[in-house]
């Protein structure tokens, strides 16, 4: 197997039905799981939903895992695949919305907390706006802080195509954000 | 890509902590979707209930031959009648 010595330990005790490896793993990969269902769909309980059918069919289907690949990539699959299926499965609503809630909840206090806040917002809205395949490679990228390398392989595909998807999503966020570049040089 | 749009992406994209709730959504998951049955008392049904209907069919085909067969005979009866009469 692909793994590092107590991960292999920890795969293996899950693949024995070992209820505290399985909590031990849940420990590891929580976070990871989460913030990029959390980041690519832009909303707490679309997230949790991703996450918690992440590692119900990671529990389930631990048992085929023969290590071909690594582990992390073979959990970053899954992720991947529940973002993908919630999202085939859930219509989104309309992310300007979400945006726009999101500033008015936002606080006020100063005009750079104001500013700060509308930035944020921008920016979420333009990634929620991109293509699933966009935003994906965006989200591992940054996210996960995964090489080109890692994310072809989570996804399948090869290098150049995430380097042309990652090409693709950095000119559509330049273009939608340009108008807050100017805040950007002012370091709101 | 300018810097600044780099640094905005690492920042509003960074990774969170999940909830402790979510461990207790793992353990006890939802009602699971109802798993689709194959339909097999209804083929059996819809097979009967042609096997059945064939059945009937044959069993009256007899019947109705004799009937129709009688009407003929009426009809010719009175056709012969009809030719007595008006002579």
């Amino acid at each position: 197997m692909v793994l590092e010595g107590s991960e292999r330990e920890l795969v293996e005790a899950c693949q024995r039905g070992e209820s505290e490896a399985f909590r031990a793993l849940f420990e590891i990969y929580r976070d990871r799981v989460y913030s990029i269902a959390l980041r690519y769909s832009g909303n707490e309980a679309a997230a949790m939903d991703i996450a918690q059918d992440t590692f119900l069919k990671l529990f389930g289907s631990i048992q085929h895992f023969r290590g071909e690949a690594a582990f992390q990539t073979w959990i970053y699959r899954l992720v991947v695949n529940s973002c993908f299926d919630h999202k085939r499965r859930t219509r989104r609503l309309v992310p300007l919305a979400a945006g726009f809630l999101a500033t008015l909840c936002a606080s006020a206090d100063s005009l750079a907390d104001l500013l700060r806040s509308e930035v944020r917002a921008s920016v979420r809205s333009a990634v929620d706006r991109l293509s699933p395949a966009l935003r994906m490679v965006v989200v591992l990228r940054y996210t996960e802080g995964l090489s080109y390398e890692e994310i072809a392989a989570v996804l399948g595909c090869s290098q150049g195509t995430v380097a042309s998807r990652l090409n693709r999503a950095h000119k559509t966020l330049g273009r939608r954000l340009s108008h807050l570049a100017h805040m950007g040089d002012r370091h709101v | 890509m300018s810097e600044w749009l780099e640094l905005e992406l690492a920042d509003r994209l960074a990774p969170v902590r999940a909830p402790e709730r979510l461990w207790h959504l793992v353990q006890a998951p939802g009602p699971a979707p109802a798993r689709r049955r194959r339909p097999v008392k209804a083929l059996l049904l819809l097979a009967a209930a042609g096997a059945a209907s064939v059945w009937v069919a044959s069993a009256w085909r007899p019947a109705a031959r004799s009937a129709q067969s009688l009407v003929v005979r009426i009809n010719s009866a009175d056709m012969a009648c009809r030719s007595c009469h008006t002579e």
